[in-house]
């Protein structure tokens, strides 16, 4: 509205009024009552929308129903209502975290099956990594059974072994009737002493402070954990050749030969010490 | 949508794993052999670990001296076993010789202990690799080993 200076009254409607004011009563009365429909309207609309909403009650209101409830009808009906408050609490109290946290709610169910595919997926990851060779761990070993090789290999714990050069030499105090030793080999890492019968079977002692891996043809070849009085060893059958290895005093040993696992376990309870001489010998 | 993630990242764990594999054959060895290929005499048997029992390696790199030791356990029908060793060192990616000998026993045991200072510096990973040749008469088995390899 564009003030001019000039005073003007509200219409009073009286007849002699000129067109000019009557047109210019008519548009105000218009932009009135349209104003008031639209104020209406908004009003009736915020009513529709809250028509469907749960009332929202105090707790002094609460508790004030809930003694009308129980000096009416007794406490066990006060009780129930106080359930029935409660429930609707919480169920307020739900909605307004959803709607505080409506985005990471509607999220949720989906991080659960994306976090689902991402366990599988490493687990799948893992399996298929390991897939390079199948290993086991038996007593202080580790054997690998590569089948693409159509070997086993069996490695030896580096912790059971001081890969120092062999200051102590053992040597086994009993030897199988009929045998003979025929070869003995003495190197700084490695000592083997071979026997021999009359039908050209063997069997030989290793003793080494290096560690190593064995291969073995993964068919024919069977394995066995057995107890020594030095601890867990290992006792395998190779076709016609049986090996039984253990670990004792920073050192690996071996027997390995034709023998039986009974004989080669009363041999291997026999290793002992070789004394060394003042003069650098050594007396068994 | 789910079903397409699960599949892009279950694929991209399968080329991982390819991949990774494929590198790890993927170490050139780009030696020449053919001393050893000329030496030896008979013929090749087709048959896997039917002369060998056991073949044992170890191998290890420290003080700037690289050891190895191979013991070969034959069956009682072996007359003949051959040992080549070879000390080996990675650079840039392709494995190199920095050693060789050959050891031989008429017998079915032989070990072969070997050691080198040549070529042996820090920095470089190393492995032995063994070819074992038993013979029995005039056929012979080829078993070839490698150590595990070892960082110095």
């Amino acid at each position: 509205m564009k003030f001019t200076g000039k005073k003007e009254t509200v219409s009073s409607g009286k007849p002699n009024e000129s067109t000019e004011d009557e047109d210019m009563r008519m548009s105000k009365d218009a932009k009135l009552y349209k104003g008031l429909e639209e104020l209406n309207e908004e009003k009736i609309k915020v009513l529709m929308e809250t028509a469907d909403q749960e009332p929202e009650f105090s707790k002094e209101h609460d508790a004030k129903m809930r003694q009308m409830v129980e000096e009416r009808f007794g406490q066990e009906a006060a009780e129930r209502m106080s359930e029935i408050q409660m429930t609707r609490q919480k169920a307020d109290d739900d909605e307004k975290w959803t709607k505080q946290n409506g985005k990471l709610y509607q999220i949720y169910p989906r991080f659960k099956k994306i976090a689902a595919a991402v366990l599988i997926v490493f687990m799948l990851g893992a399996i298929t990594m390991s897939t390079e060779a199948f290993r086991a761990p038996i007593v202080n070993f580790i054997m690998n059974f590569q089948k693409e090789f159509m070997h086993i290999s069996v490695e030896q714990s580096e912790t059971m072994v001081d890969e120092l050069d062999i200051e102590r030499i053992y040597y086994l105090e009993k030897t199988i009737e009929g045998y003979e030793l025929f070869d003995e080999i003495i190197e700084p890492k490695l000592v083997v002493r071979r026997y021999k019968n009359g039908k050209q079977q063997e069997y030989k002692f290793t003793q080494q402070s290096y560690i190593s891996t064995s291969n073995f043809d993964n068919e024919g070849t069977g394995y066995e954990s057995v107890d020594l009085i030095y601890g867990e060893a290992l006792f395998n059958d190779n076709n016609e050749i049986y090996y039984l290895t253990w670990f004792y005093d920073g050192y690996a040993f071996e027997i390995s030969g034709v023998l039986t696992k009974e004989e080669m376990i009363s041999l291997a309870e026999t290793i002992a010490l070789k004394e060394t001489t003042d003069e650098g010998g050594v007396n068994e | 949508m789910m079903r397409k993630i699960l599949s892009l990242m279950l694929c991209a764990v399968l080329l991982f794993t390819i991949s990774s594999q494929v590198y790890a054959e993927e170490v050139e060895d780009n030696n020449d052999y053919m001393e050893e290929e000329y030496q030896m005499e008979g013929t090749p048997s087709l048959l896997r670990w039917s002369n060998v029992s056991s073949a044992t390696v170890g191998f290890s790199v420290s003080g700037g001296t690289a050891s190895s030791v191979i013991t070969v356990q034959g069956y009682s029908k072996v007359t003949t076993i051959v040992v080549y060793t070879y000390i080996q060192k990675k650079v840039n990616g392709v494995w190199t010789n920095v050693y060789q000998g050959i050891d031989k026993a008429n017998s079915n045991y032989i070990y072969a202990i070997r050691s080198t200072t040549s070529g042996i510096t820090k920095g470089y990973t190393y492995r032995l690799r063994a070819r074992i040749y038993a013979y029995v008469g005039d056929t012979y088995e080829l078993v070839t080993l490698y150590s595990s390899e070892k960082s110095y």
